[in-house]
């Protein structure tokens, strides 16, 4: 009887106990409700059938990715190729180990270089989920297809070139679509080759799409109207061509320069036509390179005096591009004061070009004087004296290959100044980094291969 | 059927109710409790009659007075910190019975009750595990202090706490018994007050984003659990590792921390009042290298050079920069009213703080005004409900310091690099003069600049607890409690449109307002059962937890303010920082049983059931098992060494678990905005879908002794804790766009001593010491790493880095040269460190208490001294030491972490308290007051140390698992002295 009533007593305890859990728990005991993200839509549901809308999005977020590494490639390739100081004084690796002082060599991870390594591929990336969520879909026709895949892997090539340019003879990864199963390390030479084969493709991709472009694009393409199948045509070849030079393929180049947007005119508009990075306020992003004048600062981006001291007098480029500053700017490790800022920008929005008729310009002198056949020597010249003419600079008069490539690297420092890090660039071209000016420090060939790769590398 | 259940319950209850009413044939008790050795009289201690269910406490003057029914009955006086007594006392109807006690403190704690479940005690002298315990007077009883994690420095064994800012509202690195994460979960203990879950996040303000110092690690800000005021606190416990806190499953791979406050007793209403009035001054400045025209000569060259050399002929060496910014004295207040009381069937005990305290730097402090009600209701015999109730409200500024970016917006990085002949002054018309050799004026930022953190913040808990069942020797409970914590913080960080820095700008002025709200909501069920059979009791206890998180972070920013303005709409352009909502919602089965043998042998075995929506599959349970043995020898036939009073040996098994932070497990594609466009990129993150989460497992050893009635006591503990399964980010190549996989890829080893030794040499009325003497170390080790080796923390190896490598500890320095292999160059995690307590009381009127705390052969990254040098003012910078002919400053050798990794190894004297107790007959009529008693006392009041900053304990970013000793120019750590009046009514 006893046992009876403990056992009644206790029925009625866990009876009363579970109704309290049930009360305060709802009816589901032993089941979470999933979280899924309250912040992001997720990676998943594009790879599969994305809309039209998603895939704009995807579009204007490789445009955004496109922009990430022109603001290090300036500063780091900028320093290394002396047209620039970095006279960021909160940290004193910008100066000391970018300009190779106190016997400092490049190492792996050097200090402040992920934009020109991590970025872009982060760049390419985003061009392969573009890629891969425009093969894997049915909301859009085959020829529309064919305009979002050229238009991803023309960009996806150009910036396959920014690592390339820093890592240089260490060659770098091509295959990078599986983040634990990269392919293998691609040599400077068979890495222009896969790029160049890329932007054939793109090229055939672009050939085959729908005559209306079925997304949009900022005014990085619109203002020069590359905003179109043919337009971007025109930059996928101009792209080319720039590609090919690296490649010293100069019938290629002259090849490409043929169907690209490469105009022989003289004047600022026709040297300015080109494709741009936008900026904006927020939430879009500031121009990276802007400074006001004669701001009140020792974190800034200078003119390298070697810009001023071998400018010819009455160029116009220089009167564009530099500020003389009413007060110098100082760095603890440069025992020299820098008197000139960057003067580009009109505000914090401008944009920044990275692919201009300038600049095909003078890739078709150097190519004409490369292949030296016919007239080439004086179509060079020409093409050189119409820069110069622009810029108020007096004919020079040009009359064999080494002259006109001579004049051609001289006329790339002013003309592409700061776009990038050409200077740097162009003298390991043509062997000729000893020519920088390293005052304070050494000049690098060369930076070392990221942790990550060699890593990996060692790992598998 | 329920309704017929819970009427037959009243009416029970209500018989029960009644009978205690209506007793007529009463006497009463009256006595005097007093200390045994000492003869102090006691405060506070509980008289209990078990078989009535009735009680008091004893008053100020210590005694107290209790109605009896008629007959016989046993008393049982307790107090914590004492040795309970049952007294057998008798009295006829109306008689007066006098029955003074004299209590035994309880010297080695065995009385003491630690949590042993989430729903069970234990007395410690039964415990397994090594529990440590921190009692209000030694948190908070000394002096005042800042925050509750602050206050538990050098107090516990097992425990590494590091202060992490000098700033105003304290701010710190917890971690107790070595690393437990690699920084995917939380590095810092769960913190539990009163049944509660506390949120223990730090909520970022935008700081490092205006002063450009990077992360939101940057921000400076301390924790939240520094929002709880230490005076409310009546006991601590620290579970240190698994063994311990496996009850508390899948949070408590950092440990747990239980916070117990002050409760009411029955008997009068008791009203104290504390006033505390104190001042903070910087404890150590570096003394900046004085300027001469030879080091000028050495810095500057050309136009630059003259002109410094004029200045400094004109000017010498003007100022002392670092006594310009840090040279305030901050008054420090601290106003603390509480009252507690009520009757057997209902106590209370409310209270009320103000603590304001001002900062060594202008315009810095920390505001804490909170008030809190405990209540503890019997309905009847069998069911208690007990509220506790806690408003807060902090506010902190913390001004600008640490790190900085471009902007200035950091007054230690900035005066690095000011020579003492440049008046950066403002004028009489509050101009301030640029400054030419920074970005900003420093002035500017201590007068002008803001960041400030204003949290508002709720804590509440329920408890309910039944009797279901009961006979004589078993008894069933059900435990029921809803706890929740919800918390708003607004903050400002603002730079003026006028500012050096923001003039340089293309839109002057800047200003970030953070919004955060967080809730978390805790419940717990819980169904114990307790029979003796045979000799043996068993304790079986049920339970089901559920908790649930949410909170939403909003971050706004406007840059180009309208002169003075600070609100957005004053702004040209106007942004969302950031915006990030987070949910969590998480489930625990828990079942244990507890075995006692007649306090020889006590067993424990345990086990908890978790899932929660962090993990990658969020509806699958991991168990988290426990299992411990305590075998009390002393309580055994065979023992017969009667000097010693206990000698227990123990052993504990427990696993825990560690989760992957919030928002690892989806792989998203994040907005950005181009050009007027909306685009969608892809993280840079991507996911792992196997991800499991961290386990913790732990088994301790240990040996608790006390002899000669508790005079000497000795507790030591051998532990290993692994963690396995760490949660690390896998770092593909860089070029496959993705720069990490959140995976399980390593396993982790933590050994360590903790050692205590107690002692009381003298008791008596004249003279009582009581000492305690503590030594603990911990060794980490990596002991499986499945990806490569990688180094972490700190900025880049040519300053020093942190190596997570198998073989190695993770706290272990390194940085280049790298020829081809990292070079070593230090370890931030202490050799052992040792704290020495006392209390001592004299002349039957003082009180003083001391703490010494010692730290060996930690080593930090000291970049102050770094930046220093770049400008010229380490204090060392003209000398010369190696007589070559260049100063040191100019002479530290390669730019490598040589130079700046150093030997932190301090001891300090962390608080030393005197009081004195105005004797009673002086008090006696004096506006009803009971007792006065005075005080002063002070904190960080010295430091030996060769470290050659501000203070050997840095974290430049904060809370952190693994980078926790890095400095850069941090708020100068101060000394704090206080006077103390409290009165008790």
């Amino acid at each position: 009887m006893i046992i009876m009533n403990k056992i009644k007593i206790y029925l009625h305890s866990t009876v009363f106990v579970l109704l309290s859990v049930f009360m305060v728990t709802g009816c589901n005991l032993t089941e979470v409700d999933e979280v899924v993200d309250p912040n992001n839509p997720s990676v998943a549901g594009v790879l599969q059938d994305a809309s039209r809308g998603e895939l704009q999005n995807m579009i204007t977020g490789l445009e955004s990715r496109h922009r990430g590494y022109v603001s290090n490639a300036t500063l780091l390739y900028g320093s290394f190729g002396r047209e620039v100081w970095a006279f960021f004084e909160s940290d004193p690796r910008f100066t000391i180990d970018w300009l190779g002082q106190e016997g400092i060599t490049p190492y792996p991870n050097f200090f402040a270089s992920g934009g020109v390594y991590n970025t872009p591929y982060q760049a390419i990336k985003q061009a392969n989920l573009l890629i891969g969520a425009t093969e894997n879909t049915s909301s859009i026709t085959e020829a529309e297809k064919s305009a979002i895949l050229g238009f991803a892997k023309t960009i996806k090539a150009f910036q396959y070139l920014i690592p390339l340019h820093g890592q240089y003879q260490n060659g770098i990864r091509f295959d990078v679509d599986e983040p634990l199963n990269p392919g293998p390390f691609l040599s400077y030479d068979d890495a222009l080759t896969e790029i160049l084969a890329l932007l054939d493709e793109a090229h055939s991709d672009l050939n085959n799409a729908s005559s209306t472009l079925p997304f949009s694009l900022t005014d990085g393409f619109g203002e020069y109207g590359f905003d179109s199948v043919d337009g971007l045509i025109e930059v996928n070849r101009a792209i080319k061509a720039r590609t090919s030079i690296y490649a010293e393929d100069w019938d290629g180049a002259l090849d490409a320069l043929n169907n690209s947007f490469m105009e022989l005119t003289a004047g600022e508009a026709s040297m300015n036509t080109g494709v741009y990075h936008v900026y904006g306020n927020p939430p879009d992003a500031f121009n990276p390179l802007y400074e006001p004048l004669d701001a009140n600062t020792n974190q800034i981006m200078v003119v390298h005096p070697s810009m001023i001291d071998d400018a010819e007098a009455g160029d116009q480029r220089v009167a564009n591009k530099f500020y003389e500053r009413a007060v110098p700017v100082s760095n603890a490790n440069v025992p020299e004061d820098a008197s000139y800022q960057d003067a580009r920008w009109a505000t914090n929005t401008s944009s920044i070009p990275y692919l201009r008729n300038e600049e095909l310009i003078l890739i078709y002198a150097e190519a004409l004087a490369q292949r030296n056949q016919g007239t080439d020597i004086a179509d060079a010249e020409a093409a050189v004296n119409l820069i110069r003419n622009t810029w108020g600079l007096p004919s020079v008069s040009l009359n064999n290959t080494q002259e006109v490539i001579d004049q051609v690297l001289f006329e790339r420092r002013y003309s592409l100044w700061a776009e990038g890090g050409h200077r740097w660039i162009d003298a390991r071209r043509y062997d000729r980094l000893d020519e920088i000016d390293a005052r304070y420090g050494t000049v690098f060939t060369q930076l070392e291969r990221p942790t990550s790769e060699t890593n990996f590398e060692n790992n598998n | 059927m329920r309704k017929s259940y819970y009427s037959k319950l009243l009416a029970v209850f209500s018989v029960i109710f009644f009978s205690t009413q209506i007793a007529i044939a009463q006497y009463t008790v009256t006595g005097t409790v007093t200390e045994a050795s000492t003869g102090d009289v006691l405060v506070g201690v509980t008289i209990f009659d078990a078989e009535t269910n009735s009680g008091t406490s004893t008053g100020i003057d210590g005694e107290y007075s209790l109605e009896l029914p008629a007959g016989t009955t046993t008393l049982r006086f307790s107090s914590v910190g004492f040795v309970t007594k049952n007294i057998e006392v008798s009295g006829s109807n109306g008689e007066e019975v006098t029955l003074d006690v004299e209590l035994r403190t309880d010297l080695a704690n065995l009385e003491e009750i630690v949590v042993s479940g989430l729903a069970s005690n234990i007395k410690r002298s039964n415990l397994a595990n090594a529990v440590g315990t921190v009692s209000a007077e030694e948190l908070a009883g000394i002096s005042v202090t800042q925050s509750v994690d602050g206050a538990l420095s050098g107090k516990l064994s097992g425990v590494n706490i590091v202060s992490s800012s000098g700033a105003p509202g304290g701010g710190s690195n917890v971690q107790l018994r070595g690393i437990s994460t690699l920084g995917a979960g939380s590095s810092q203990p769960l913190y539990v007050i009163d049944g509660i879950y506390v949120d223990n996040s730090v909520i970022s303000t935008g700081r490092s984003s205006v002063s450009g110092a990077g992360g939101s690690s940057q921000d400076g800000v301390a924790s939240r659990v520094s929002d709880l005021n230490p005076e409310d606190i009546e006991s601590i416990e620290v579970l240190k590792g698994p063994s311990a806190a496996a009850i508390y499953g899948s949070r408590a791979n950092a440990g747990v921390i239980i916070i117990t406050t002050k409760r009411g007793q029955a008997g009068e209403t008791r009203v104290s009042i504390k006033q505390d009035v104190g001042f903070a001054k910087v404890r150590n400045l570096l003394g900046f290298d004085k300027w001469t025209e030879e080091k000028i000569n050495l810095l500057y060259s050309g136009n630059r050079l003259d002109t410094e050399l004029a200045l400094f002929r004109q000017n010498g060496n003007l100022l002392d920069y670092e006594e310009e910014m840090y040279g305030e004295t901050g008054l420090l207040t601290n106003t603390q009213i509480s009252a507690s009381g009520g009757n057997e069937r209902t106590q209370f005990y409310l209270s009320a703080g103000i603590q304001s305290e001002e900062g060594i730097i202008k315009r810095t402090g920390f505001d804490r005004n909170n008030i809190r009600l405990n209540i503890d209701h019997s309905i009847n015999n069998n069911i208690s409900i007990s509220s506790s109730s806690n408003y807060i409200r902090t506010d902190s500024d913390r001004g600008f310091t640490g790190n900085q970016n471009g902007t200035g917006g950091s007054i230690g990085y900035n005066i690095a690099y000011v020579p003492s002949y440049y008046d950066l002054r403002p004028d009489e018309n509050g101009n301030y003069p640029n400054n030419p050799y920074f970005a900003e004026n420093p002035y500017a930022i201590v007068d002008h600049a803001v960041n400030n953190q204003l949290v508002n913040r709720f804590l509440q808990n329920l408890n309910l607890e039944a009797q279901l069942y009961s006979d004589e020797n078993s008894f069933l409970t059900f435990n029921t409690q809803v706890g929740f914590d919800y918390l708003n913080a607004n903050s400002e960080v603002y730079f003026p449109e006028w500012f050096q820095s923001q003039q340089a700008s293309a839109t002057p002025g800047d200003v970030i307002h953070g919004k955060q709200d967080n809730f978390n909501l805790n419940l717990q069920a819980f169904l114990v059962h307790n029979i003796d059979l045979a000799g043996f009791n068993f304790n079986t206890q049920l339970g089901y937890t559920r908790i649930y998180e949410e909170s939403n972070r909003l971050l706004n920013r406007g840059r180009g303010l309208a002169p003075g303005q600070t609100n957005l709409n004053q702004a040209q352009v106007q942004s969302v920082f950031g915006q990030r909502f987070q949910e969590v919602s998480e489930i625990g089965l828990v079942a244990q049983e507890e075995i006692n043998w007649e306090d020889k042998l006590i067993g424990t075995v345990g086990v908890r059931f978790d899932k929660s929506t962090l993990n990658a599959n969020q509806n699958e349970f991991y168990a988290f098992p426990k299992a411990s043995l305590a075998a009390n020898l002393t309580n055994f036939d065979f023992w017969s060494i009667d000097q010693i009073d206990q000698f227990k040996l123990r052993t504990a098994y427990g696993e825990t678990g560690g989760k992957a932070s919030f928002g690892s497990t989806f792989e998203a594609l994040g907005g950005v905005n181009i050009g007027g466009n909306l685009g969608s990129v892809i993280s840079t993150r991507a996911i792992d879908p196997n991800l499991k989460p961290e386990t913790a497992s732990e088994i301790e050893f240990g040996a608790d002794i006390s002899a000669f009635e508790g005079k000497i006591g000795l507790e030591a503990t051998y532990y290993i804790k692994e963690v396995r399964d760490l949660i690390l980010d896998q770092s593909p190549p860089a070029s496959t766009g993705i720069s990490a996989i959140a995976t399980n890829a390593a396993d982790l080893e933590n050994k360590g001593w903790e050692l205590t030794l107690t002692s009381s040499p003298v008791r008596s009325s004249n003279l009582s010491w009581m000492t305690k003497l503590m030594y603990w170390k911990n060794d980490s080790e990596i002991t499986r790493l499945d990806i490569p080796s990688f180094e972490t923390g700190g900025f880049g190896l040519s300053l020093g880095q942190y190596l997570i490598r198998e073989g190695f500890s993770p706290t272990t320095i390194v940085g280049n040269p790298q020829d081809p292999g990292l070079t070593f160059y230090g370890n931030a995690q202490p050799d052992y460190q040792m704290s020495w307590y006392n209390e001592l009381n004299f002349m039957s009127n003082f009180d003083l208490s001391f703490l010494f705390q010692y730290s060996k052969g930690a080593d930090n990254i000291n970049l102050t001294s770094f930046l220093l040098d770049g400008g010229g003012n380490t204090p060392d910078w003209s000398d010369d030491d190696d007589g070559d002919g260049t100063p040191n400053g100019l002479d530290r050798g390669p730019f490598n972490p040589s130079r700046f990794v150093e030997d932190a190894t301090f001891l300090k004297l962390r608080e030393v308290g005197l009081y004195y107790t105005v004797p009673a007959d002086v008090v006696d009529g004096l506006l009803n007051v009971e007792r006065i008693r005075l005080g002063v006392s002070g904190s960080n009041l010295f430091v030996i140390t060769d470290y050659t900053s501000y203070d050997p304990e840095v974290s430049n970013f904060g809370a952190q698992p693994i980078a926790q000793s890095v400095e850069v120019t941090p708020y100068p750590n101060s000394r704090r002295v206080f006077f103390h009046i409290n009165l008790d009514f």
